[in-house]
Protein backbone atom coordinates (compact mmCIF):
# COMPACT_ATOMS: atom_id res chain seq x y z
CA UNK A 1 0.00 0.00 0.00
CA UNK A 2 1.19 3.48 -0.85
CA UNK A 3 0.63 6.13 1.82
CA UNK A 4 1.06 9.79 0.87
CA UNK A 5 0.69 12.76 3.19
CA UNK A 6 -0.16 16.02 1.41
CA UNK A 7 0.72 18.80 3.84
CA UNK A 8 0.98 22.57 3.59
CA UNK A 9 -0.25 25.70 5.29
CA UNK A 10 -3.86 26.92 5.05
CA UNK A 11 -4.77 27.82 1.49
CA UNK A 12 -1.63 26.40 -0.13
CA UNK A 13 -3.61 24.26 -2.61
CA UNK A 14 -3.82 20.87 -0.86
CA UNK A 15 -7.45 20.16 -1.77
CA UNK A 16 -6.97 21.30 -5.37
CA UNK A 17 -3.96 19.01 -5.73
CA UNK A 18 -5.78 16.08 -4.10
CA UNK A 19 -8.75 16.58 -6.43
CA UNK A 20 -6.38 16.30 -9.41
CA UNK A 21 -4.51 13.36 -7.86
CA UNK A 22 -7.79 11.49 -7.23
CA UNK A 23 -8.77 11.91 -10.89
CA UNK A 24 -5.34 10.67 -12.01
CA UNK A 25 -5.51 7.63 -9.71
CA UNK A 26 -9.06 6.87 -10.82
CA UNK A 27 -8.02 6.97 -14.48
CA UNK A 28 -5.17 4.59 -13.69
CA UNK A 29 -7.55 2.27 -11.80
CA UNK A 30 -5.74 2.62 -8.50
CA UNK A 31 -8.12 2.08 -5.61
CA UNK A 32 -7.71 5.11 -3.39
CA UNK A 33 -8.80 6.09 0.11
CA UNK A 34 -8.64 9.64 1.34
CA UNK A 35 -8.33 10.70 4.97
CA UNK A 36 -9.24 14.34 5.46
CA UNK A 37 -8.67 16.30 8.61
CA UNK A 38 -10.13 19.78 8.82
CA UNK A 39 -9.76 22.23 11.67
CA UNK A 40 -13.37 23.44 11.45
CA UNK A 41 -16.11 21.38 13.08
CA UNK A 42 -18.21 21.55 9.91
CA UNK A 43 -15.89 20.37 7.16
CA UNK A 44 -15.88 21.81 3.65
CA UNK A 45 -13.29 19.79 1.75
CA UNK A 46 -14.70 16.39 2.68
CA UNK A 47 -18.08 17.45 1.24
CA UNK A 48 -16.38 18.74 -1.92
CA UNK A 49 -14.26 15.64 -2.49
CA UNK A 50 -17.15 13.28 -1.69
CA UNK A 51 -19.18 15.02 -4.39
CA UNK A 52 -16.45 14.10 -6.85
CA UNK A 53 -16.83 10.40 -5.98
CA UNK A 54 -13.82 10.01 -3.68
CA UNK A 55 -13.82 7.45 -0.86
CA UNK A 56 -13.41 9.81 2.07
CA UNK A 57 -12.76 9.20 5.74
CA UNK A 58 -13.44 12.48 7.50
CA UNK A 59 -11.83 13.50 10.78
CA UNK A 60 -12.99 17.07 11.35
CA UNK A 61 -13.00 19.37 14.34
CA UNK A 62 -9.50 18.76 15.65
CA UNK A 63 -5.98 18.09 14.54
CA UNK A 64 -4.90 14.54 13.66
CA UNK A 65 -1.42 15.29 14.90
CA UNK A 66 -2.68 15.70 18.46
CA UNK A 67 -6.35 15.87 19.61
CA UNK A 68 -7.68 13.58 16.86
CA UNK A 69 -4.77 11.13 16.58
CA UNK A 70 -6.90 8.25 17.90
CA UNK A 71 -9.48 8.99 15.21
CA UNK A 72 -6.73 8.82 12.60
CA UNK A 73 -5.44 5.44 13.82
CA UNK A 74 -8.98 4.06 13.85
CA UNK A 75 -9.73 5.32 10.33
CA UNK A 76 -6.42 4.00 9.02
CA UNK A 77 -6.99 0.54 10.52
CA UNK A 78 -10.50 0.42 9.06
CA UNK A 79 -9.20 1.42 5.62
CA UNK A 80 -6.47 -1.24 5.68
CA UNK A 81 -8.72 -4.04 6.92
CA UNK A 82 -11.95 -3.41 5.06
CA UNK A 83 -11.32 -1.13 2.05
CA UNK A 84 -7.87 -2.48 1.11
CA UNK A 85 -6.80 0.33 -1.22
CA UNK A 86 -3.70 0.66 -3.39
CA UNK A 87 -3.18 4.24 -2.25
CA UNK A 88 -4.07 6.20 0.90
CA UNK A 89 -3.91 9.97 0.56
CA UNK A 90 -3.87 11.95 3.80
CA UNK A 91 -4.83 15.62 3.86
CA UNK A 92 -4.10 17.07 7.31
CA UNK A 93 -5.42 20.45 8.36
CA UNK A 94 -3.21 23.35 7.35
CA UNK A 95 -2.10 23.82 10.94
CA UNK A 96 -1.09 20.23 11.70
CA UNK A 97 2.36 19.64 13.17
CA UNK A 98 4.11 17.84 10.30
CA UNK A 99 6.62 15.99 12.46
CA UNK A 100 3.97 14.61 14.84
CA UNK A 101 1.83 13.67 11.85
CA UNK A 102 4.66 11.86 10.10
CA UNK A 103 5.45 9.90 13.27
CA UNK A 104 1.78 8.99 13.56
CA UNK A 105 1.60 7.75 9.98
CA UNK A 106 4.91 5.87 10.17
CA UNK A 107 3.57 4.12 13.28
CA UNK A 108 0.75 2.68 11.13
CA UNK A 109 3.02 1.31 8.38
CA UNK A 110 3.59 -2.35 7.55
CA UNK A 111 6.72 -3.75 5.92
CA UNK A 112 5.33 -3.78 2.37
CA UNK A 113 4.02 -0.21 2.53
CA UNK A 114 5.73 2.73 0.90
CA UNK A 115 5.43 6.16 2.35
CA UNK A 116 5.87 9.71 1.13
CA UNK A 117 5.25 13.25 2.31
CA UNK A 118 4.52 16.02 -0.20
CA UNK A 119 4.57 19.54 1.21
CA UNK A 120 2.97 22.42 -0.67
CA UNK A 121 4.57 25.85 -0.38
CA UNK A 122 2.54 28.85 -1.61
CA UNK A 123 4.94 31.03 -3.63
CA UNK A 124 2.37 33.82 -3.97
CA UNK A 125 2.19 34.34 -0.18
CA UNK A 126 5.68 33.19 0.74
CA UNK A 127 6.60 36.42 2.57
CA UNK A 128 3.42 36.41 4.67
CA UNK A 129 3.70 32.71 5.47
CA UNK A 130 7.34 32.84 6.50
CA UNK A 131 6.63 35.92 8.57
CA UNK A 132 3.58 34.46 10.34
CA UNK A 133 4.33 30.74 10.59
CA UNK A 134 8.02 30.25 9.95
CA UNK A 135 8.49 27.43 12.44
CA UNK A 136 5.56 25.40 11.10
CA UNK A 137 6.59 25.96 7.48
CA UNK A 138 10.20 24.97 8.15
CA UNK A 139 9.03 21.81 9.91
CA UNK A 140 6.67 20.94 7.04
CA UNK A 141 9.34 21.48 4.39
CA UNK A 142 11.88 19.65 6.53
CA UNK A 143 9.62 16.60 6.74
CA UNK A 144 8.95 16.48 2.98
CA UNK A 145 10.24 14.04 0.40
CA UNK A 146 8.93 16.41 -2.27
CA UNK A 147 8.20 20.13 -2.01
CA UNK A 148 5.64 21.49 -4.46
CA UNK A 149 6.04 25.22 -5.01
CA UNK A 150 2.43 26.19 -5.79
CA UNK A 151 0.68 29.18 -7.39
CA UNK A 152 3.55 29.91 -9.77
CA UNK A 153 0.99 31.43 -12.16
CA UNK A 154 0.09 34.08 -9.56
CA UNK A 155 3.44 34.66 -7.83
CA UNK A 156 6.17 37.12 -8.77
CA UNK A 157 9.50 35.69 -9.99
CA UNK A 158 11.06 36.78 -6.68
CA UNK A 159 8.33 34.94 -4.74
CA UNK A 160 9.02 31.74 -6.64
CA UNK A 161 12.76 32.19 -6.14
CA UNK A 162 12.30 32.81 -2.41
CA UNK A 163 10.17 29.67 -2.05
CA UNK A 164 12.74 27.62 -3.99
CA UNK A 165 15.60 28.95 -1.85
CA UNK A 166 13.69 28.28 1.35
CA UNK A 167 12.95 24.70 0.28
CA UNK A 168 16.53 24.06 -0.88
CA UNK A 169 18.10 25.51 2.27
CA UNK A 170 15.67 23.88 4.69
CA UNK A 171 15.64 20.44 3.11
CA UNK A 172 18.43 19.92 0.55
CA UNK A 173 17.44 16.27 0.12
CA UNK A 174 13.90 16.95 -1.05
CA UNK A 175 12.96 17.23 -4.69
CA UNK A 176 11.43 20.60 -5.53
CA UNK A 177 8.71 20.88 -8.17
CA UNK A 178 7.21 24.27 -9.10
CA UNK A 179 3.62 24.02 -10.32
CA UNK A 180 0.48 25.95 -11.04
CA UNK A 181 -2.65 24.04 -10.06
CA UNK A 182 -4.94 26.36 -12.04
CA UNK A 183 -4.93 23.70 -14.76
CA UNK A 184 -4.62 19.95 -14.18
CA UNK A 185 -1.02 18.78 -13.88
CA UNK A 186 0.31 16.78 -16.81
CA UNK A 187 0.43 12.99 -16.47
CA UNK A 188 4.23 12.81 -16.15
CA UNK A 189 4.40 15.37 -13.32
CA UNK A 190 1.52 13.74 -11.46
CA UNK A 191 3.10 10.31 -11.85
CA UNK A 192 6.38 11.63 -10.48
CA UNK A 193 4.63 13.28 -7.54
CA UNK A 194 2.71 10.15 -6.60
CA UNK A 195 5.70 7.86 -6.88
CA UNK A 196 7.21 6.63 -3.60
CA UNK B 1 6.37 30.24 19.25
CA UNK B 2 2.87 29.52 20.52
CA UNK B 3 0.14 31.14 18.45
CA UNK B 4 -3.60 30.99 18.52
CA UNK B 5 -5.48 29.82 15.47
CA UNK B 6 -9.22 30.24 15.37
CA UNK B 7 -11.23 27.63 13.50
CA UNK B 8 -14.68 29.09 12.95
CA UNK B 9 -17.56 27.23 11.27
CA UNK B 10 -20.95 28.52 10.24
CA UNK B 11 -23.89 26.97 8.39
CA UNK B 12 -25.95 29.42 6.39
CA UNK B 13 -29.30 28.65 4.80
CA UNK B 14 -30.10 30.89 1.83
CA UNK B 15 -33.57 31.26 0.43
CA UNK B 16 -34.58 33.18 -2.66
CA UNK B 17 -35.53 32.61 -6.25
CA UNK B 18 -33.54 30.67 -8.80
CA UNK B 19 -30.10 29.98 -7.35
CA UNK B 20 -28.06 29.34 -10.48
CA UNK B 21 -24.30 28.75 -10.85
CA UNK B 22 -23.76 32.42 -11.67
CA UNK B 23 -25.88 33.60 -8.78
CA UNK B 24 -24.34 31.30 -6.18
CA UNK B 25 -20.85 32.20 -7.43
CA UNK B 26 -21.70 35.88 -7.09
CA UNK B 27 -23.02 35.42 -3.55
CA UNK B 28 -19.94 33.51 -2.46
CA UNK B 29 -17.55 35.97 -4.09
CA UNK B 30 -19.30 38.91 -2.44
CA UNK B 31 -19.56 37.25 0.96
CA UNK B 32 -15.97 36.03 1.04
CA UNK B 33 -14.56 39.32 -0.24
CA UNK B 34 -16.43 41.21 2.49
CA UNK B 35 -15.14 38.84 5.19
CA UNK B 36 -11.51 38.91 4.08
CA UNK B 37 -11.58 42.69 3.65
CA UNK B 38 -12.79 43.22 7.22
CA UNK B 39 -10.36 40.66 8.60
CA UNK B 40 -7.50 42.47 6.88
CA UNK B 41 -8.52 45.69 8.61
CA UNK B 42 -8.17 43.89 11.95
CA UNK B 43 -5.04 41.98 10.99
CA UNK B 44 -3.34 43.32 7.86
CA UNK B 45 -1.12 40.26 7.53
CA UNK B 46 -3.81 37.73 6.79
CA UNK B 47 -2.51 34.23 7.53
CA UNK B 48 -5.35 31.82 7.08
CA UNK B 49 -8.04 30.53 4.78
CA UNK B 50 -11.70 31.27 4.20
CA UNK B 51 -13.46 28.42 2.46
CA UNK B 52 -16.97 27.21 1.98
CA UNK B 53 -19.19 24.87 0.04
CA UNK B 54 -22.71 25.50 -1.23
CA UNK B 55 -25.02 22.55 -1.89
CA UNK B 56 -28.67 22.37 -2.95
CA UNK B 57 -29.49 18.79 -1.97
CA UNK B 58 -29.81 17.72 -5.60
CA UNK B 59 -26.18 16.94 -6.35
CA UNK B 60 -25.06 20.50 -7.08
CA UNK B 61 -22.05 21.83 -5.24
CA UNK B 62 -19.85 24.88 -5.45
CA UNK B 63 -16.68 25.29 -3.42
CA UNK B 64 -15.07 28.68 -2.86
CA UNK B 65 -11.81 29.65 -1.21
CA UNK B 66 -9.99 32.88 -0.45
CA UNK B 67 -6.64 33.70 1.17
CA UNK B 68 -6.34 37.47 0.64
CA UNK B 69 -8.10 40.49 -0.85
CA UNK B 70 -5.61 40.59 -3.71
CA UNK B 71 -5.85 36.91 -4.64
CA UNK B 72 -9.61 36.99 -5.24
CA UNK B 73 -12.11 34.20 -4.58
CA UNK B 74 -11.58 30.87 -6.35
CA UNK B 75 -14.75 29.01 -7.22
CA UNK B 76 -15.14 25.43 -8.49
CA UNK B 77 -17.87 22.84 -8.70
CA UNK B 78 -20.91 21.60 -10.58
CA UNK B 79 -24.35 23.19 -10.48
CA UNK B 80 -26.98 21.09 -12.24
CA UNK B 81 -30.11 23.18 -11.95
CA UNK B 82 -31.56 26.25 -10.32
CA UNK B 83 -33.04 25.86 -6.83
CA UNK B 84 -34.79 28.09 -4.31
CA UNK B 85 -32.78 27.08 -1.28
CA UNK B 86 -29.10 26.34 -0.74
CA UNK B 87 -26.92 25.56 2.25
CA UNK B 88 -23.51 27.12 2.69
CA UNK B 89 -20.98 25.60 5.08
CA UNK B 90 -18.44 28.28 5.85
CA UNK B 91 -15.04 27.86 7.52
CA UNK B 92 -12.80 30.73 8.59
CA UNK B 93 -9.45 29.47 9.89
CA UNK B 94 -7.08 32.24 10.78
CA UNK B 95 -4.09 33.10 12.88
CA UNK B 96 -4.42 35.67 15.65
CA UNK B 97 -8.01 36.91 15.29
CA UNK B 98 -10.35 36.06 18.19
CA UNK B 99 -13.55 34.07 17.65
CA UNK B 100 -15.79 36.95 18.74
CA UNK B 101 -14.37 39.30 16.11
CA UNK B 102 -14.67 36.71 13.33
CA UNK B 103 -18.26 36.07 14.34
CA UNK B 104 -19.06 39.79 14.16
CA UNK B 105 -17.34 40.13 10.79
CA UNK B 106 -19.25 37.15 9.37
CA UNK B 107 -22.56 38.50 10.70
CA UNK B 108 -21.90 41.88 9.07
CA UNK B 109 -20.90 40.31 5.75
CA UNK B 110 -23.97 38.05 5.79
CA UNK B 111 -26.29 41.01 6.42
CA UNK B 112 -24.69 43.16 3.71
CA UNK B 113 -24.69 40.35 1.15
CA UNK B 114 -28.29 39.38 1.89
CA UNK B 115 -29.42 43.00 1.66
CA UNK B 116 -27.60 43.88 -1.54
CA UNK B 117 -28.49 40.66 -3.37
CA UNK B 118 -32.03 40.49 -1.93
CA UNK B 119 -31.78 37.01 -0.48
CA UNK B 120 -32.76 35.71 2.92
CA UNK B 121 -29.78 34.27 4.77
CA UNK B 122 -30.16 32.50 8.11
CA UNK B 123 -27.22 31.53 10.29
CA UNK B 124 -28.21 28.06 11.46
CA UNK B 125 -25.33 26.63 13.39
CA UNK B 126 -22.34 28.65 14.44
CA UNK B 127 -19.44 26.90 16.04
CA UNK B 128 -15.91 27.99 16.71
CA UNK B 129 -12.88 26.94 18.61
CA UNK B 130 -9.54 28.44 19.35
CA UNK B 131 -6.58 26.14 18.93
CA UNK B 132 -3.21 27.00 20.39
CA UNK B 133 -0.52 25.70 18.11
CA UNK B 134 3.24 25.59 18.00
CA UNK B 135 3.73 27.70 14.92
Amino acid sequence: MKIIIVSGFLGSGKTTFIFQAMNHLLENKEKTALIINEAGTSGVDNVFLRQTGANVWDISGGCICCTSSAGFRQAFAEIRQTFKPDVVLIEPSGIADPVELQELAVGCLEAADCFKTITLLDSDRIETILDAVHHLTAAAVGAAHTVMITKTDMASPSGIEKARDFAANTNPGASVIPVSLSEPLDQATMKELLQC
Amino acid sequence: MLSRITAYSDRLAMRGAGFSWEYVSRIMRQLFSAIVKDIETVRPTFAGHIKGICTNGSGSYLRAGCVSTTGGVEVAGVWNKESDEVLLVLNVIILGVPEKIISEIVAKAVNETGYSLKIHITRENTDHQGVTCLL
